[in-house]
């Protein structure tokens, strides 16, 4: 793994829980409708591993869950934010855009 | 939900594999995991998909013990990961002790060998029970097929000579023609053509059997 991968790994970790949030914020989605998004957007290593979180984050009630039917095929597990999980993405967006902003100055006055 | 039988069979062996790998879960966090990386294949992977392709789902999904980390199970160690290479040789053992079966002192050992490393490989419980009946079975029964042709053959070789007493008191000796004893039997030809049959789907079967196993990740 070079150092890059090995950053890229360590940043995915870091966002990935609050992206899959602010996905939800717009409204309720299905498991496999944030697989797909995330990982189009280069921010999943293994699809796989997001079902575990989403589980996590389902435990700590951030999101809720239900089954319900879908327009085409079985049901399908839906997920929707509950009101901590907006607290918990308000203030990951407050955090985000100050660490952004410092990140984004070290970077430039080393350049 | 999802049923088994609805699923793309490269994804149906992949659950009995991340099945196998979440039993260090608690119960419900496994079946979980299990129920969602189920929908997840059911629309990810169609049952008519190719193999590339269903190669590609599951390597876009990442390996059963990865998904089992991040579920919090153990960090694999350098020793689960050699897990995998157990099978390779488990395999190459059951199949050199079945060709070898001649040189008794050399195929017996690989025999054994086989089997412990069968037990040890990183294969789901099912594959292990398939590779047991299937290949740990091969050593035993071309040796006993063999062992028993031969006996067969032996008691055939010889004819049997018969005495009879006249009432005059004189004896004759006829020699009859070569009979068999019951194990010696010669079977008759239908009998015969079963048991070839029966053993060309054995070795058909065995073959398959690597094939499948040796294609597992």
């Amino acid at each position: 793994m070079t150092t890059g991968d090995a950053a890229r790994t360590q940043l995915r970790r870091g966002v990935l829980e609050h992206c899959v949030l602010a996905l939800l914020q717009s409204g309720e989605r299905y498991g496999y409708d944030l697989v797909s998004e995330l990982s189009g957007a280069g921010l999943l290593a293994s699809e796989g591993t997001l079902y575990p979180l989403l589980s996590r984050l389902r435990r700590d009630e951030l999101v809720e869950s239900a089954w319900r039917e879908s327009p085409s095929g079985p049901p399908r597990r839906y997920y929707a934010l509950t009101d901590s999980g907006r607290a918990a993405l308000d203030s990951f967006r407050h955090s985000w855009a100050q660490f952004a902003g410092s990140v984004d100055q070290l970077l430039q006055k080393g350049a | 939900m999802t049923t088994h039988t609805d699923l793309h069979p490269l994804a149906r062996s992949y659950l009995d594999r991340l099945a196998d790998a979440a039993r260090v879960l608690p119960p419900e966090d496994a079946r979980e995991l299990v129920a969602d990386i189920t929908d997840h294949l059911a629309q990810a992977l169609p049952v008519t998909a190719g193999e590339a392709e269903a190669r590609t789902a599951l390597d876009r999904l990442g390996t059963p013990q990865e998904l089992v980390t991040a579920a919090g199970g153990p960090v694999p160690t350098p020793a689960g990961r050699a897990r995998t290479s157990y099978g390779w040789l488990a395999l190459a053992m059951l199949v050199g002790a079945e060709l070898l079966f001649v040189i008794w002192f050399v195929a017996v050992p690989m025999w054994l060998a086989g089997l412990v490393l069968l037990s040890l490989s990183a294969w789901s419980a099912r594959e292990k029970l398939l590779g047991l009946l299937v290949l740990g079975t091969g050593f035993p029964v071309v040796l006993l097929t063999t062992a028993y042709a031969s006996f067969a053959a032996y008691e055939c070789t010889g004819g049997a000579q018969e005495t009879v007493v006249q009432a005059d008191g004189t004896a004759t000796t006829t020699t009859l023609d070569a009979t068999c004893s019951s194990l010696g039997a010669v079977p008759p030809a239908w009998l015969q053509a079963v048991f070839i049959a029966l053993a060309l789907a054995y070795l058909a079967l065995q073959a398959w059997t690597v094939w499948r196993l040796s294609r597992q990740r």
